[in-house]
């Protein structure tokens, strides 16, 4: 338990290292903060002097120079503490959108392996439901820790120093509050990890079934998916209601304690003055009353800031851990301008885990300039890995791959994915304009080379036919466009890449057959002059490869032409029998 | 107003005595709260000038030590009191909101965001009880101790309190201007928060393209433009929270100094005690305090009173739906007949229609087989025929029942649907498959003929859990095909008269395919069936088929018919059959 703490405190240390404007917020707290909590500190001071020096020794003269300080401590106090507290969170806030872009950025620049053993959705939730816990902690958190505790030990040190039997007369009642809250705080943990569960599971139902409604509906299922929501609602509602009597309690714990030192504290402080005790005034016990109504403030928040801070200390341990996880692939030392095309495979062995399974055993063949491949094979053969490994996707296969003779790990990355232009199964569009999708935001390629590959591909018709032509707003995965014509934009985006290499995934959705012969047709295009490796699911697209790989849990088979593979017996004939399965 | 009164019949008003409980119990901590800077100032006053006929300041310290024991005890009754309905009128706000919802058809949820409507469900349910719950609280609060400290202040000393009133409306009202002004950027911040989790959201998914195209750069600016932007907004919300909102406590502390200064000379001048000069800097600490959640009562109130509107406008929409008869026409043995008559349809929020002058006839039994390239008005048929969509009147009719007239409760149990792109819930696949239920247990046997017939069992048994396997957005990843055989699961689990099927056998291979073929055919002797495809061989079986182009019937005729003649049909049969031609030309040679 003290172990997980003290480790939970150095993960927070860790973040000093994102923190931006580090020099200001170390001035800040070193001076702003304090310069504002002492101006605080001497206003029931100067109460005490103006009543105790003044007020009861009718004396009206030191009022007005008592007011002014009073009014000059109060501005003093006002502007130093914000503009302290405003520095520390406007770092915090700079600090949070540069910890975002971190992530960001770590996360676009990894390999494939990464995003294999997570979800987009948890990433997502580290990139931004992490990162905003962690703000909150930092902002609530750590800067008003900052600032309560001087406020607690100032006024602490004030009330010693004034007199110390009073004050420890008013804070006898502290080891008790400490207990209490704690024992409430413990309670209301327990309950608000339950309610922050069934809430979220509620709303995620909720929302599910909204997108699922006309299933619902069709299927007569309103009556138990209104069960199922109540009982979940009720779920929550319950605990929320058990821990309503904790919060309140402690809320009003809070709340009575400084009628409780008060009490305490006044009658200590009769008892004294009717002793004629040295130094018990009547301003003293003002200045005293005044202090505890102020310190059970951030006493009360304490434990609450602490709290937070350690609750961030799970946030951050997440976004280390991501941090932490580098499976970027090697980027080499040697540059290619536009290469030949020449793609080779020597000997190479691949699992996409040290222990797993073998995915590709001992696979050697060469595509020349100009040459289209066809890789065929079932589900799991291994043909998609192939590409991967050409598009730096993994490192650590054994063997060589490469690109004009040259192993790809030695050569910089940007150089051989400038080489390869890939056209994915399911195309991937992005919000924005037709144009942008083509060029992928790429300032080098003009609106005339994103016209000339929109030809190319056979795009141009549609587009021209769109309201805005290439300004067109696609809207999220291309949704306002058909299936066929995100194809046909996804070819665009290759050939406006103009690379020697192609690599495509053959889509296997289906389209109408006049967009399909849009397709076939951009696609015979976009092989003339190039290399192709082909992951083909069409018999119609393997005939006009020059060569067939026929792929067989991870090794080549068979290699050859359709008119020869397709008169011996063998894994390619059983394929085109049954129809080349997905 | 008459908004907020309608509310309160319909939800609080039957926790009324709950509520008046709480109100008591706030009332007493209120009188507490005001009382014990009298009872400081009775024991300060006590000090300055002892006078043996009253109570002791040490008896009145003791009164303020019990005070707050009272107040500890007042306050947790009060706050649970008004927050507990406050949690029972939530849950059947949300409850009838989802009932409300199970109801709509579904042009309602085309014309309305999903987004907007699971907001109505979570912010805004939470926004209104806030209203009714710490809103009222505090509105209560805050009332009654502006007035009782208020109506102290002015007995202690009415020109003195007349001083603090000024610094404190001043303060009052900048604050309320600030919290105004933040209420709207908060709903900027957190509008632009969804835009960047989309963003990130679609960088995340296109990862591998963007990196193949070298195109982290671009997608490295375009979320920083939206980082910058949220980053924006946040540092303008903190400058009024950090430089405004402490205004009303400044201003408190300038009341201090005015009662120091005035408050000073009455006491030297005789006309006000000691006492009574703490009770009035204690009452100031308590008003300000009270005048600062003012602000953001405001605030709350306003942000519920849109939210309540907000629900209302929910619960208040009328199912545009006419209800009808609740007893469907009986098949005869060999199943419904389907007569289509000059069918013509436009979607709700478009003038073109999407579908033209379509006649056909089905006779009990039959099953239909439609084609037609993309956008041909396949699948929008397939909704008006299954009552996605209402058809007009007098436009389709089951067994010589108009459909209109029947209600669509009925009819949908009568009729079985697997869309192109079916829906998964993220439960159970057992839970997927049997969710039309007849109100009890699921029938295992029925379960695993669906299984059977959709040739799932292998797959299923392959799963972590077998049909306990959770699936959906939050459970295992499953394929499009494996999708689109639960779904058909899904349908071959309930009983049907009429069964229609939008291209289901897209994404499975071609021996699953004249597997599914079979049980398709299998399952609908004695029933009605549609079926739409791309592929002809699923079609090459059916009784009737029709081609589709732009909405409109082309072609009409059976398989062999429509071969036999030029057209779309044919020449996709040609193209094909190319796949086939490759096989036959391997048996032959």
């Amino acid at each position: 338990m003290v172990k997980q703490e003290k480790s939970d405190w150095q993960l927070i240390s860790r973040l000093w290292a994102h923190i931006v404007d580090r020099r200001r917020v170390v001035l800040t707290t070193l001076i702003f903060i304090p310069l504002g909590t002492l101006a605080e500190l001497g206003q029931p001071l100067l109460l005490k002097y103006a009543i105790d020096d003044g007020i009861t020794k009718n004396d009206l003269s030191i009022l007005p120079l008592a007011a002014s300080i009073f009014v000059g401590l109060v501005l003093t106090g006002f502007v130093s503490k914000t503009f302290g507290m405003y520095t520390l969170q406007k770092a915090g806030l700079k600090t949070i959108a540069g910890l975002r872009s971190t992530i960001f950025k770590h996360v676009m620049g990894q390999g494939q392996g990464f995003f294999d053993k997570r979800t987009t959705g948890s990433i997502m939730t580290r990139t931004i439901n992490d990162v905003e816990a962690i703000y909150e902690s930092l902002a609530w958190g750590a800067v008003g820790l900052i600032a309560d505790a001087l406020m607690i030990v100032g006024t602490f040190v004030v009330m010693l120093t004034l007199d110390w039997k009073l004050s420890l007369v008013s804070f006898a009642l502290s080891p008790v509050i400490v207990l209490v809250v704690n024992l409430f705080r413990k309670r209301l943990r327990v309950f608000y990890t339950r309610i922050r569960k069934a809430l979220s599971s509620l709303n995620g139902y909720f929302a599910e079934q909204i997108h699922g409604m006309q299933v619902v509906q069709m299927n007569g299922a309103q009556e138990r998916a209104l069960k199922d929501f109540r009982s979940q609602a009720h779920d929550y509602l319950d605990t929320y209601r058990k821990a309503n009597w904790w919060d309140a309690g402690l809320y009003a714990i809070m709340d009575g304690m400084s009628a409780l030192a008060v009490g305490i504290m006044l009658a200590y402080g009769a008892y004294a003055i009717g002793l004629e005790m040295t130094g018990v005034t009547l301003g003293l016990l003002v200045a005293f009353i005044d202090y505890l109504t102020k310190v059970f403030v951030p006493i009360r928040e304490l434990s609450g800031r602490m709290a937070m801070i350690q609750r961030s200390a799970a946030a951050l341990e997440r976004v280390f851990g991501l941090l932490d996880t580098d499976t970027t692939t090697v980027d080499g030392p040697k540059r290619l301008r536009r290469g030949s095309g020449l793609i080779s495979f020597k000997d190479v062995d691949f699992s996409y885990s040290p222990n797993g399974p073998q995915v590709l055993k001992k696979i050697q063949f060469e595509v020349k300039p100009g040459e289209v491949v066809a890789i065929v094979g079932a589900t799991g053969s291994g043909k998609t890995t192939i590409s991967k490994l050409l598009l730096r996707q993994y490192d650590g296969y054994a063997g060589e791959v490469c690109l004009d003779g040259i192993e790809l790990r030695n050569l910089a990355k940007r150089d051989v994915r400038a080489s390869i232009a890939v056209v994915q199964q399911d195309p991937f569009l992005f919000q924005g304009s037709v144009a942008e999708n083509v060029k992928l935001w790429n300032p080098d390629v003009t609106l005339e080379a994103v016209r000339t590959a929109a030809e190319q591909a056979h795009a141009a018709r549609f587009i021209n036919g769109l309201p805005g032509a290439y300004d067109f707003q696609v809207s999220d995965r291309g949704g306002n466009l058909s299936a066929g014509q995100r194809q046909l934009v996804s070819i665009a985006r290759a050939f406006a890449l103009n690379a020697p290499v192609v690599i495509l995934d053959e889509a296997t959705s289906s389209v109408d057959s006049v967009t399909e012969q849009l397709i076939d047709g951009a696609i015979d295009r976009l092989f003339e002059d190039r290399t192709v490796l082909v992951i083909a699911h069409r018999l119609s697209t393997i005939a006009k490869a020059d060569r067939i790989l026929v792929l067989d849990k991870g090794e080549i088979v068979q290699s050859g032409s359709h008119q020869i593979l397709a008169k011996q017996p063998g894994r390619y004939r059983h394929l085109v029998e049954t129809g080349f399965s997905v | 107003m008459r908004q907020l009164l309608r509310f309160w019949k319909e939800y609080p008003h039957r926790y009324r005595k709950w509520y008046a409980l709480g109100l008591v119990c706030l009332i007493l901590t209120n009188i507490l709260t005001v009382a014990i800077p009298t009872f400081i100032q009775y024991a300060i006053d006590g000090i300055a000038s002892p006078s043996p006929n009253e109570m002791s300041p040490v008896q009145w310290s003791m009164v303020i030590f019990l005070a707050g024991f009272c107040i500890i005890i007042v306050r947790t009754l009060s706050r649970t009191l008004f927050f507990n309905p406050g949690r029972v009128v939530e849950f059947r706000v949300k409850s009838d909101i989802f009932s409300k919802l199970l109801k709509q058809p579904r042009a309602y949820f085309d014309a309305t965001q999903t987004g907007d409507l699971i907001s109505r469900g979570t912010n805004d349910a939470n926004a209104m009880r806030a209203l009714i719950g710490f809103g009222s609280l505090q509105l209560f609060n805050v009332t009654f101790i502006v007035v009782l400290t208020t109506v102290r202040m002015l007995q202690l000393s009415a020109p003195l309190a007349l001083y603090c009133v000024i610094p404190l409306f001043l303060g009052a009202l900048v604050m309320r201007w600030a919290v105004i002004k933040l209420w709207a950027y908060q709903a900027a911040l957190l509008a632009q928060l969804s835009v960047l989790s989309e963003r990130i959201l679609e960088s995340y998914a296109g990862v591998s393209l963007i990196q193949a195209y070298n195109a982290n750069q671009g997608a490295q600016n375009r979320f920083q433009q939206e980082n910058q932007a949220l980053l924006d907004i946040s540092e303008k919300m903190l400058a009024i929270r950090t430089w405004l909102l402490p205004v009303v406590g400044i201003a408190g502390q300038i009341c201090v100094v005015v009662v120091l200064f005035f408050g000073g000379q009455s006491v030297i001048k005789g006309q006000l005690s000691v006492g009574e000069l703490t009770a009035f800097l204690t009452y100031i600490t308590v008003l300000s305090g009270g005048l600062r959640s003012l602000g953001f009562l405001i605030g709350a109130f306003q942000r519920g009173q849109v939210a309540l509107g907000r629900i209302y406008e929910l619960l208040d929409t009328p199912i545009n739906r006419p209800s009808g008869s609740d007893s469907p026409p009986q098949p005869s043995e060999q199943g419904h007949s389907l007569s289509v008559t000059e069918l013509t349809f436009a979607y709700p929020d478009s003038e073109k229609p999407a579908l033209k002058d379509i006649s056909f006839e089905l006779k009990p039994g039959q099953t239909l087989g439609i084609f037609g390239p993309t956008g041909s008005g396949k699948s929008t048929l397939l909704k008006v025929l299954s009552r996605v969509y209402d058809p007009a009147p007098h436009q389709v009719y089951l067994s010589d029942v108009d459909v209109t007239e029947l209600s669509v409760e009925s009819y949908w149990n009568a009729v079985a649907l697997v869309p192109q792109e079916p829906f998964l819930f993220s439960r159970t696949l057992r839970q997927n498959i049997a969710l039309a239920t007849d109100g009890v247990s699921v029938h295992e046997d029925r379960l695993t003929a669906a299984l059977r017939d959709a040739a799932l069992t292998k797959e299923v048994a392959a799963f972590p859990d077998g049909l306990d396997t959770i699936v959906g957005e939050r459970g295992v990843t499953v394929s499009g095909g494996q999708r689109q055989r639960t779904a058909l699961a899904r349908a071959f689990y309930r009983p049907f008269e009429l069964i229609i099927l939008d291209d289901v056998m897209s994404a499975v291979d071609h021996a699953t395919e004249s597997l599914l073929i079979d049980a398709v055919y299998r399952r609908t002797q004695g029933q009605t069936a549609i079926l739409v495809s791309h592929r002809l061989s699923v079609l090459a079986h059916a009784d009737h088929i029709i081609v589709l182009d732009d909405g409109a019937i082309i072609d009409r005729g059976t398989h062999a018919e429509l071969c036999a003649r030029d057209g779309v049909y044919r020449r996709a049969w040609r193209l094909q059959s190319q796949a086939d031609a490759g096989v036959r030309e391997l048996h032959v040679g």
